[in-house]
């Protein structure tokens, strides 16, 4: 197996989810509001939405195979990615197939935030460009 | 109501070239005309025909509670396209009740989304959803 770069994302921007929550129509008031996620016994700051900590593992593995294509990608969200995280995440590669001429890798991911654990484990598949073929 | 097989009603969402701009950002990705992969998710929850305050409602749940998202599976049959109308259709797949430690008892809800593009199936996105059951007091 191949290890995956290590990856980071030096800070988790509680701005980035209000804008998020309005591109998702999502009103669950965890990702706006410290205080409703205080009141609901969730945590003491605003909770990043899971599609966002789906796409920091997207953005892990596309940066490891730049130009290729994600097609696949399948998460278990085990833990809170909270406002002001840091967040670091890595992976292996465990597949290498051609299909319909074109090679597709499968890889194991996770992302964890540091003193408190795993956040995400799952599998991405990428379908890489033409020119990698064979590197 | 038995949830498993009800038919979520269906709807269609275009993600607009400022909202792509936007959702790359918010992803912490550079801006791109493709867009991100999980805007597949995105798309799901924007465009079926049910709001997610309502879709909660539906499952005996309150969005104000805070649910979470427990697992999620996007599979891209194609890319995705900004400015492309996408058809959104939307199937409750399973009840499972559960029982877990942090949480108690939680009824596991499993949804698949199929977005179409000019009839064509171009992705879909599976979510799962761990609603509380608070037990009776005594």
């Amino acid at each position: 197996m191949t290890g995956l770069p290590a990856w980071k994302l030096d800070r988790v921007d509680p701005g980035h989810m209000k804008v998020l929550a309005l591109l998702l129509a999502d009103p669950n008031p965890i990702h706006l509001d410290a205080a409703a996620a205080q009141r609901l016994g969730v945590a003491d700051r605003p909770v990043n939405q899971g599609p966002s900590t789906m796409a920091l593992a997207a953005n892990m593995v596309l940066a490891a195979f730049p130009g290729a294509r994600l097609t696949s990608l399948r998460t278990r969200l085990l833990g809170l990615v909270l406002a002001e995280d840091r967040i670091e995440g890595g992976g292996d590669v465990t597949g290498r197939e051609i299909v319909d001429g074109q090679e597709r890798i499968r890889c194991q991911v996770y992302l964890e935030a540091p003193g408190r654990g795993r956040v995400l484990d799952g599998e991405a598949v990428l379908v890489l460009p033409a020119a990698d073929r064979n590197t | 109501m038995d949830l498993a097989g009800h038919q979520l009603p269906s709807g269609s969402v275009r993600l607009e070239p400022y909202q792509n701009w936007l959702l790359h950002d918010a992803f912490y990705a550079e801006p791109r005309s493709e867009p991100h992969p999980v805007a597949a998710f995105v798309l799901a929850n924007r465009g079926i025909g049910i709001s997610l305050k309502d879709l909660f409602a539906l499952f005996g749940s309150d969005i104000d509670d805070g649910p979470l998202l427990a697992e999620s599976a996007i599979e891209l049959h194609r890319p995705l396209a900004e400015d492309a109308d996408y058809e959104v259709r939307g199937t409750i797949e399973s009840v499972e009740s559960r029982r877990s430690r942090r949480i108690g008892p939680f009824d596991r809800i499993t949804c698949r989304f199929d977005l179409f593009e000019a009839g064509d199936l171009a992705a879909t996105v599976t979510n799962v959803f761990a609603v509380p059951r608070p037990e009776a007091g005594p």
